[in-house]
């Protein structure tokens, strides 16, 4: 069953700006997606209009089985985004309260889950100081537990990691993930992070000037690319890389090397990787494009 | 519309205004001003040295007639006193709810997208309506609340003064009422309407409220215009003033509301 599904959706800012060309996107159920694309592929439009803030300009979808816009999406998902902020002026406990009241969580539940939820990210003894006052991981980490109060079906994760230093980035990953399986949440990961994306999620799309170029299991896609094969092979003197249609080639260049003085210390067959194909499929459309 | 998310966006955007020293400042200070020091040193200058001290008295003089004044008043000094205290200070009131409404709805919108919080409450289940009636209400409340409670306690420092050294009541014009009850509103709306406008165009908390400022530039004609006897307030153009704003709001806001989708404010 698809979590997500989209029809020929498309947004055009009033200011003219395309930011999704027609987008057909299908999401199944348990799957944890990577929406993969550079600075400004439309990413965050995608999210904005999947969780029910925008309007697009045409096409359809339907989230969680809620058609366009309705505000039963926003009830039901969660968006963390990278620029989105808590009210720095008011206590980690009197932000997360506010929130659960946007989700009509009664305040006997809502002081259970926050209790619950900040000492899992380590900082209910913070619970009374104001968000100003923590560090950007813990901001993240208190946007996190903002995230997970109504307890969501799907959430959106636009660049979670945005601005955290590798250490607290992966902390945060880790978190998702686990906290994605403990509540069987479905996640949509918008970034531009491919070896984030690639130890979260399950499937990917590369969108590219607002067109979903590739959508597909990492398998799929790395299959897809029709490189040639190559060999790598490593000597005392550097490393060449030689094109190859049959393995037999491989003794031949090896012993080509050997005769003009070369010693051999290594050979690699290098499989191509999701980062291959992204750059091969993302490069591929911006030269269509020019 | 659920009452229960907007009562939780005006009492955020409250408890958020309280703790923001920039914009709690102008709140205490221009009441305080308004509504107590201003009025009380007029008050004991004039009843204690009278009006020598007033630059223009004979121009002054000539637009006494032109408003009703107690008879009890008889002097001059007096009925100087009562039309600078009652008509004067009336537009120069109406300044606390214009300003009041315009600080917190530049607040809690621009303010919230600047700090990028208002990304974060339109991706909760809030409706556009929701929305739209908390920020309106989280805006016109404390500036009618402000506007009454400054008038309470100007009615008791004012008379307090007048009753201690004449023994009767210098506060006491049923304009007042209209004042507060009708225009305060009327002109509270005004504010939050073109501060709204703003909203829509301005990048950051204080571009807007710097914009929103010229609402009270009319006031501040109004207050010359009357000083200088070319108008004269009475209840009744006070109601139909009051009125004229009203419609005024009225058609802006009709106007506005569509164009103020999360789309142009995100």
């Amino acid at each position: 069953m698809a979590i997500i599904e989209s029809q020929g959706l498309s947004k055009t800012y009033v200011n003219g700006v395309t930011a999704l060309r027609q987008v057909d996107l299908r999401v199944e159920a348990g799957e944890v997606f990577g929406l993969l694309g550079p600075n400004g592929a439309g990413k965050t439009t995608a999210v904005r209009i999947l969780n029910g803030t925008l309007q697009p300009t045409s096409g359809s979808y339907r989230v969680l089985g809620e058609s366009n816009g309705s505000t039963a999406i926003r009830q039901r998902t969660a968006t963390l985004s990278e620029q989105a902020a808590m009210y720095s002026h008011l206590s980690v406990q009197e932000n997360l309260l506010f929130f659960s009241d946007m989700y009509s969580i009664d305040r006997g539940t809502a002081l259970g889950r926050i209790q619950y939820y900040l000492k899992r990210m380590e900082l209910w003894d913070r619970r009374d100081d104001k968000v100003a006052t923590l560090s950007t991981g813990q901001k993240k980490r208190i946007q996190i537990a903002r995230t997970l109060l109504h307890e969501p079906e799907l959430i959106f994760l636009d660049e979670p990691t945005s601005g955290l230093d590798p250490d607290a980035a992966d902390k945060v990953n880790t978190l998702i993930r686990t906290l994605a399986e403990e509540q069987h949440t479905a996640i949509f990961l918008c970034t531009h992070n491919l070896p984030m994306a690639e130890k979260i999620c399950d499937s990917f799309g590369f969108l590219s000037r607002g067109e979903l170029i590739k959508h597909g299991s990492k398998a799929e896609i790395v299959e897809s690319i029709q490189r040639e094969k190559q060999v790598e092979i490593v000597t005392n003197s550097g490393q060449f890389t030689y094109p190859i249609k049959a393995d037999q080639e491989i003794n031949t260049h090896i012993q080509s090397l050997i005769s003009s003085g070369h010693i051999i210390t290594g050979v690699r067959i290098p499989q191509p990787s999701l980062e291959d194909a992204y750059f091969h499929y993302i490069e591929r459309s911006q030269h269509e494009l020019v | 519309m659920n009452w229960f998310r907007i009562r939780a966006v005006i009492r955020k955007d409250l408890k958020e205004v309280a703790g923001m020293k920039m914009v709690v400042l102008p709140m205490v200070v221009v009441p305080l001003l308004l509504c107590i020091i201003m009025p009380a040193a007029i008050s004991i200058t004039v009843f204690t040295y009278g009006i020598k001290f007033i630059s223009n008295v004979e121009m002054m003089e000539q637009i006494i007639p032109l408003y009703d004044i107690p008879e009890v008043f008889s002097t001059i000094p007096l009925q100087i006193q009562y039309i600078f205290l009652n008509y004067t200070f009336l537009p120069l009131f109406m300044v606390i709810p214009v300003m009041i409404s315009s600080i917190v709805t530049a607040n809690s919108i621009v303010g919230e997208k600047e700090r990028h919080t208002l990304e974060t409450l339109l991706y909760t289940p809030i409706t556009h309506k929701e929305f739209i009636t908390s920020k309106l209400l989280g805006a016109f409340l404390p500036g009618f609340v402000l506007t009454v409670t400054g008038f309470l306690f100007y009615f008791v420092v004012v008379n307090g003064i007048s009753y201690y050294y004449i023994n009767d009541l210098m506060v006491r014009s049923p304009m007042w009422l209209v004042g507060i009850f009708v225009a305060a509103p009327a002109l509270s709306l005004l504010g939050l309407t073109i501060t709204l406008l703003v909203s829509l165009r301005a990048k950051t908390y204080l571009e807007a409220q710097q914009m929103s400022a010229m609402v009270v530039v009319p006031l501040v004609l109004l207050i010359v215009l009357q000083i200088s006897g070319v108008i004269t307030f009475h209840t009744g153009y006070a109601l139909l003033f009051s009125l004229a704003v009203l419609l005024i709001d009225w058609c802006a806001m009709s106007r506005l509301l569509p164009r103020f989708k999360r789309e142009n404010i995100l």
